[in-house]
């Protein structure tokens, strides 16, 4: 094991804990952000660029509640767990050079996904780190290099289908997990985003946060 | 005197939990964690506090803890129809064993218990056609070195684990409740024999409530798995208790059939390492006499295993306690054996990870 790679291991631990042990929540793989009181879900895959574009979000302005996992509680509120954002490879050199003024943590080089570095979450996202957000948007991004922006609604059925599959605890929680899941389908309309660009994905983004805004 | 683990204080009712402060609950969960205890306590708990729980951090620690002994029972109910379903052409009792028995029986125990394997006893005579029967419905004792297998097919009292292709679940297959070479004689064909169905005319059958403890105390003290072992002596007082206060003769039917089937030893060391521990409530001829030297390295084997609360010589304890397993299971010849073959193995692990 390599001391370089001591605090993204210290990080996963830290993911690992929650998903082992919250089960108070319903434990989604997916970034959460939130702009205008509009709670959004980026729920996708490792790899589909999902911590990248919350990272992009969380620099412009949006409040970050977690780049790694949703965490539901029983009143389905998004409950913010505000750490720094946790960017591989290619994503880290994107976000200097749209960013220079972001701050980053040392380097993990070569660690099982490649190498990591951590982007800190907005002091003003950690400030209202005790207070939830209500979920009102679940987006699937998916970057490609040189796809045109795609953004189209996705049934609730199909969401919720999907977010199963994104799940760290939904069997645990049963009864309640399906329940819990129905509910969050039913309040937040859910959009599969394609792009390659990010100043496309976010003015996307924006714009379905602000129709829903009032 | 008061040690300084808030669980086994808690355990012994020496403290309550509206009397610990933050650390001391942090190391309270930390110390449940460690021995497998975390759901056991939040029922246990609950039970004493009802919702009222002095810390709403705490509170949060139950409530998901007891979310997930949910989420676990569910499980163990759906893998045991499934179980059901492979072997019910079997034609022979099919006895369930240990954690899931207390399950299917919602026997105190249940409460809380997680355990990683279901445990279930069939006539030898019937192994190959349960094994057969259960490789049919998915499971499989996947790729065993030429020692192992040997090791489960000709000593041991159950074939090697089954795990399930699909669902990772796992099947102990057992015929016989002890090791057949094992130095304590133990009459496991009386108890497998005296098994009873369960209520209600089902396919699962169970042994009876003296034997249900007495398997409890064996499988404690012959094996070395005492990792869990705080829990296992918990196992023991609730059972203990349980049948109790169902019929007010069973601590002396409990004895003699100990007598009947050489468990005597046994079950007064466990009962007494629970009693210690849990403030079993014991007449006097059930008390092991106390300050032997195995009695000592029980108690530090079967306690807290965090490393800030554990007792001195958990770790010699331990080893001890295995070395004493091994005596225990096999003859002299066999036991040559299977040193040699073991320290052979952790001689050449080693260079195994290097190559890796």
């Amino acid at each position: 094991m390599e001391v370089g790679h001591a605090h993204a291991l210290f990080e996963w631990g830290l993911n690992w804990t929650i998903g082992s042990y919250a089960h108070n929540f319903l434990i989604l793989h997916s970034a959460v952000v939130e702009l205008h009181g509009c709670g959004v879900l980026l729920a996708a895959t490792s790899g589909s660029g999902k911590s990248t574009l919350a990272a992009e979000l969380s620099l412009k302005g949006w409040r970050l509640l977690s780049d790694e996992l949703a965490l539901i509680n029983s009143d389905l509120q998004l409950v913010p767990c505000s750490r720094p954002v946790s960017l591989k490879n290619q994503s880290i050199e994107v976000i200097r050079a749209r960013h220079p003024e972001a701050i980053f943590g040392p380097l993990a080089i070569a660690t099982h996904k490649g190498t990591i570095a951590h982007l800190p979450a907005p002091a003003s996202s950690v400030e209202r780190n005790l207070e939830c957000a209500i979920p009102r948007l679940v987006v699937f991004p998916k970057w490609s290099a040189n796809a045109s922006l795609r953004l189209e609604p996705i049934g609730s059925g199909q969401a919720a289908l999907r977010l199963i599959d994104q799940s760290f605890n939904y069997p645990i929680l049963g009864r309640q997990g399906f329940d819990r899941l129905a509910d969050l389908v039913d309040v937040a309309e859910a959009w599969e985003l394609d792009y390659s660009s990010l100043d496309d994905a976010r003015a996307a983004v924006e714009r379905l946060v602000i129709e829903r805004a009032q | 005197m008061r040690n300084k683990s808030p669980l086994l204080n808690l355990l012994t009712g020496d403290i309550f939990v509206e009397q610990l402060n933050d650390e001391e609950i942090s190391l309270l969960l930390a110390e449940a964690r460690a021995c497998g205890l975390l759901t056991r306590i939040a029922f246990a708990l609950a039970r004493t506090h009802g919702s009222n729980s002095p810390s709403s951090h705490l509170a949060d620690q139950l409530s998901a803890a007891t979310i997930f002994f949910g989420g676990f029972k569910q499980d163990v109910l759906r893998e045991l129809s499934h179980i059901e379903h492979a072997l019910s052409n079997l034609k022979v009792p099919v006895i369930l064993l240990k954690g899931a028995s207390y399950i299917l029986l919602d026997l105190p125990p249940a409460d809380g218990r997680i355990f990683s394997d279901i445990d279930i006893l069939v006539p030898k005579s019937h192994i190959a056609a349960a094994e057969a029967a259960l490789m049919l419905g998915g499971w499989s004792t996947g790729k065993l070195d030429a020692y192992d297998q040997r090791y489960y097919r000709q000593w041991s009292h159950e074939i090697p684990p089954m795990t399930h292709l699909q669902r990772g679940t796992t099947i102990d297959l057992h015929h016989s409740l002890v090791m057949p070479s094992c130095r304590v004689r133990v009459d496991s064909a009386k108890m497998i024999s005296d098994a009873v169905q369960v209520s209600g005319g089902g396919f699962w059958w169970r042994l009876k409530d003296e034997d249900m403890l007495l398997h409890a105390a064996s499988h404690l003290l012959l094996n070395s798995e005492f990792d869990r072992g705080l829990r296992d002596l918990w196992d023991i007082d609730l059972l203990y208790r349980y049948f109790s206060a169902g019929s007010g003769d069973f601590p002396d039917r409990l004895l003699t059939r100990a007598q009947n089937v050489g468990l005597v030893h046994i079950l007064t060391l466990a009962l007494s390492l629970a009693s210690t521990n849990f403030g079993t409530p014991l007449p006097e001829f059930m008390r092991a006499e106390k300050s032997n030297f195995l009695v000592r390295l029980l108690s530090r084997a079967a306690t807290t295993r965090h490393p800030e609360t554990k007792p001195k010589g958990q770790t010699a304890a331990d080893i001890a306690l295995m070395l004493r397993e091994m005596y225990l299971r096999l003859p002299n010849k066999l036991l040559a054996v299977h040193l040699v073959h073991k320290l052979t193995d952790l001689c050449s692990a080693p260079k195994k990870k290097e190559t890796a």
